[in-house]
């Protein structure tokens, strides 16, 4: 798993993640992005979802992945903070990603923070020796 | 970028200059150009001032901060014919609003049940992160709900009164709205969520009349005496207005790539007026509007029950409810001819002069009630619309304080049980789902909403009528 931090925002959340590659640094998006929500590190893996996206290009991948994860949220009450398995694969169509993430309902966790929708604000994905991905989520 | 030149005591203007097609306006004080200075904001007014079929001026508030491709504080017009709509340019959550009810009670009155009152509402309106109606809508209410908003509650479900939508904008539902276009996602993110208040900035305040500016105007809009006890609601369309926003949104990059590539910020992504996906748009937008209107009703109903339990002798009067994030059909005068424009407010009020035909006959001779929530614990506004509005700012202005401080930094400064105390010994009552959440809304996280309001009653683009102090805070 990558590492990521949090940067100052004036009304939203911003966060910045390295990974080893794609796939890491996404699936290491997942763990920033429930960061924002509640504050406990586990979750248990109770409820199994795949998710499957695809986009022209790459931060569409992500904003609409990220997304997935906000829809869950607010449809079946459901943090999928697990990252069981995560793939990014590209085609002449762009980039398909399907992912398995588990997670349990939020009922036993303390909530502290909603997150409404991705934003592209200021959102970067640089592809170099590793993967650099900046994100903004509205809250 | 160009520094701003400053007009006057409240205003300052960016020329026309290279790929811009109007001049950027901007309503602030020296002290609030300050605070803009020192995002992207007028960056972000200068790159809306290039955007296709803009009319006029590219126009800032004076509580405009950064948002997403366009800043939060801003109105633009466009062309009906020529012109485009961004869903960027309307905000996430769509037909984020303000609803003003005022009661019979006095703060004499009310202060010794403060508590119990504030309990009563923490209980009656699900508030915060996780907190969900207690009833799913079927498919047939949701749609029901999506085209008829709170007109359809009211004619409908004999839900609230006839005052509640007369004195709303639009009467509480848009005529334009297309459920049909409104996807499977976003009507699963609403449908646990009418009547509830989400997190975030939104609250539910009762509050009293604490100044009166405008007497005249203060009586027709309902607020008669100081200390008079009103309910302030603060809530937009939910989960469901942001997935509407957030599928245009992509569609339109996927239909306009190349569009995409030359744009500066991604979120200002938007379709030419006309196009099939425009006019999809459009009527999903107005279909969420109504959802929210119908929200900001299902509140303040359930409100009144709960006042009317504590105090049965109590009586209300609709003040108004505005939006502050929608995009309209309007007509304005451009340069001395009267044109149809898509007039987008994100992060603005509307502010329509005496005369409108768009404004409830109780209000026609005075103006509109233009409803500036401020930041928690420090005070809110009634302002009236202006004509001057209508010529210098599509009839629009500010929408409330602006965040300054990011919630990380708020969280570090502040905490949220002594915020509680210093609040309580100025006798405001805070109830909050997470009382340690509540340190990220810190008074010192926002812009002072006193600054904001003397500009727009310097500009006259929305004149002060009454200053409302808080008394009970719900937060999410």
């Amino acid at each position: 798993m990558g590492t990521y931090r949090f940067e100052e925002h004036t009304a939203d959340e911003k966060f910045i993640v390295w990974g080893k590659d794609l796939e890491d640094a996404f699936s290491t998006c997942v763990e920033a992005f429930y960061e924002i929500i509640i504050p406990e590190e586990k979750v248990q893996g109770k409820i199994t979802k795949n998710i499957e996206v695809s986009a022209r290009r790459l931060r569409s991948l992500l904003y609409d992945f990220l997304n997935e994860l906000v829809f869950f949220y607010d449809d079946q009450d459901l943090l999928l903070r697990n990252v069981n398995q995560l793939k990014i694969t590209q085609d002449e169509k762009g980039y398909r990603l399907s992912a398995t993430l588990s997670g349990d309902t939020h009922y036993d966790y303390e909530v502290e923070m909603e997150i409404k929708n991705m934003t592209y604000s200021d959102m970067e994905i640089k592809q170099d020796a590793g993967v650099e991905i900046t994100v903004v989520v509205d809250i | 970028m160009t520094t701003p030149t400053k007009l006057n005591e409240y205003s300052y203007l960016v020329e026309k200059e290279g790929k811009m097609n109007v001049p950027l306006k901007i309503f602030a004080s020296e002290k609030l150009m300050e605070k803009m200075l020192g995002d992207k904001c007028i960056q972000q007014g200068i790159n809306v001032a290039c955007m296709p079929g803009i009319q006029g001026w590219s126009i800032m508030m004076p509580d405009a901060h950064q948002g997403y491709g366009f800043s939060i504080g801003g109105v633009a017009a466009f062309d009906a014919r020529h012109g485009c709509i961004s869903p960027g340019g309307i905000g996430f959550d769509i037909n984020c609003g303000v609803r003003l009810v005022a009661t019979s009670l006095t703060r004499d009155q009310v202060l010794p049940k403060i508590q119990e009152l504030l309990d009563g509402l923490f209980k009656a309106i699900p508030c915060g992160v996780g907190m969900e109606a207690k009833e799913r809508l079927t498919d047939e209410e949701l749609d029901a709900i999506l085209l008829g908003g709170a007109r359809y509650l009211v004619e409908e479900k004999q839900f609230g009164e006839q005052q509640d939508i007369d004195n709303c904008e639009e009467g509480g539902c848009l005529a334009a709205a297309k459920p049909e276009f409104v996807s499977r996602r976003a009507r699963a993110r609403g449908r646990r969520q009418l009547g509830t208040l989400g997190a975030g900035n939104h609250f539910i305040e009762i509050q009293t009349v604490q100044e009166i500016y405008d007497q005249d105007t203060a009586k027709a809009f309902g607020l008669t005496n100081p200390d008079q006890v009103v309910f302030m609601i603060h809530c937009g369309s939910r989960g469901l207005g942001h997935q509407v926003a957030s599928d245009f949104l992509r569609q339109m990059e996927e239909e306009y790539p190349d569009l995409v590539e030359q744009l500066p910020e991604k979120d200002l992504v938007y379709a030419p007026l006309g196009s099939k996906i425009a006019d999809e748009y459009f009527g999903a937008m107005c279909a969420a509007a109504n959802f929210a209107w119908a929200n900001r009703h299902s509140i303040a109903n359930n409100a009144k029950k709960v006042f009317s339990e504590l105090f049965p002798e109590v009586s209300f009067h609709a003040v108004y409810d505005v939006c502050h994030n929608i995009a309209k059909k309007e007509i304005h005068t451009i340069n001395g001819e009267e044109k149809e424009v898509m007039v987008h407010r994100k992060g603005a009020t509307r502010a329509f002069g005496p005369g409108s035909d768009d404004l409830p006959e109780a209000y026609k001779g005075i103006g509109q009630p233009v409803l500036i929530p401020g930041s928690m614990g420090t005070g809110s506004y009634v302002l009236v619309g202006t004509d001057q509005a209508m010529q210098q700012s599509f009839g629009s202005t500010a929408h409330g304080a602006g965040r300054v401080m990011s919630r990380h930094k708020a969280k570090q400064l502040f905490d949220g049980e002594a915020l509680k105390k210093e609040l309580e010994d100025e006798e405001i009552y805070l109830k909050a789902g997470s009382v340690k959440g509540v340190a990220d809304e810190a008074p010192l996280a926002y812009k002072d909403v006193d600054e904001v309001i003397k500009v727009s009653h310097d500009a006259h683009i929305g004149e002060k009528v009454a200053r409302l102090k808080p008394l009970g805070v719900i937060k999410g």
